[in-house]
C-alpha cells in the first residue's frame, strides 16, 4: 500500500502520501485507530486495514472524493 | 559501524547505475538532547535516519540530502508544512509529495529504494486505469498509510 500511494503521489501533484511509522508516532496512531497495519486514511474520510489490490485502493480514493466528483463538504 | 553494509551497498549501487535525474532527499531532525525538557520534540530514531540517509546518497551522485531542524528552520518547515521528526522527503525535479514520517527501515527502505528510482526515471508501475480514475479527480487527495517496521 505504502508504495502504491507513494507512487500516485509522484504522478499527480495533488495527491500526496506519507508513510508513517506506526510505533514512533503513537499519538497520531492513536488518532487513527491503528491496531492493524498497513492501515490506509484518505482524506481522514475514508479507510482500510491490510493490503488491497490497485482497483479498490482507487475505488476508496473514490469514494472519500464522494465517486470522483468533486465534492465539497 | 555504517548501516549499509558493503554488499547491501553495492546491490544499491547497481540499482543506481540507471537512475536518470537528480533526487533530493530532504530530512527534518531535531539534535540530540540528554535532558527531557516537557513540550520539547524528543527523536529516538533522528540521529540513525540521517545516518542512513547520508550512506544512501553517498552510492550515487545523482543523490543529494539536506538535513533541516525542525526547531530551528521553521521557514523550511512551514515550507514543506512538517510538524513532526524525523520526516523524509523524497523531491524529484519536479515532484514532492512523497514522504516517510519515522524510519523507513525494515520493508520501508525498499520502498524507499523504488521511490528514488521512480522519482529519479519518472516511471511508475501505476494501472492505465489508475491514472484513468485520478485524472478526473482534481481536489486534494492526501493519503496515509501507517506501517510498523519489519
Amino acid at each position: 500500500m505504502a508504495s502504491l500511494a507513494h507512487q500516485m503521489a509522484m504522478e499527480f501533484d495533488n495527491v500526496t502520501a506519507d508513510i508513517v511509522e506506526a510505533n514512533e508516532f503513537p499519538e497520531l496512531s492513536q488518532r487513527y485507530g491503528v491496531s492493524g497495519v498497513p492501515k490506509t486514511i484518505i482524506n481522514d474520510r475514508v479507510e482500510f486495514v491490510g493490503a488491497v489490490p490497485e482497483p479498490q485502493f482507487v475505488a476508496a480514493i473514490r469514494q472519500a472524493m464522494g465517486q470522483g466528483q468533486a465534492a465539497e463538504d | 559501524m555504517a548501516l549499509i553494509n558493503e554488499q547491501d551497498r553495492a546491490t544499491i549501487a547497481g540499482m543506481f547505475e540507471t537512475l536518470v535525474d537528480p533526487v533530493e532527499l530532504v530530512l527534518f531532525t531535531v539534535p540530540p538532547s540528554l535532558l527531557y525538557v516537557p513540550g520539547r520534540e524528543q527523536c529516538a530514531t533522528c540521529k540513525d535516519v540521517q545516518q542512513l540517509t547520508e550512506e544512501l546518497v553517498d552510492i550515487s551522485d545523482k543523490l543529494s540530502l539536506r538535513v533541516h531542524n525542525l526547531e530551528q528552520e521553521r521557514d523550511e518547515a512551514r515550507r514543506y508544512e512538517v510538524d513532526r521528526v524525523p520526516t523524509l522527503l523524497v523531491l524529484g525535479p519536479e515532484n514532492g509529495g512523497v514522504r516517510f514520517y519515522g524510519a523507513p527501515a525494515g520493508y520501508e527502505f525498499s520502498t524507499l529504494l523504488q521511490d528514488i528510482q521512480q522519482i529519479s526515471r519518472h516511471e511508475t508501475e501505476l494501472a492505465p486505469e489508475t491514472r484513468e480514475a485520478l485524472e478526473a479527480i482534481k481536489d486534494p487527495i492526501h493519503i496515509q498509510v501507517f506501517v510498523t517496521p519489519t
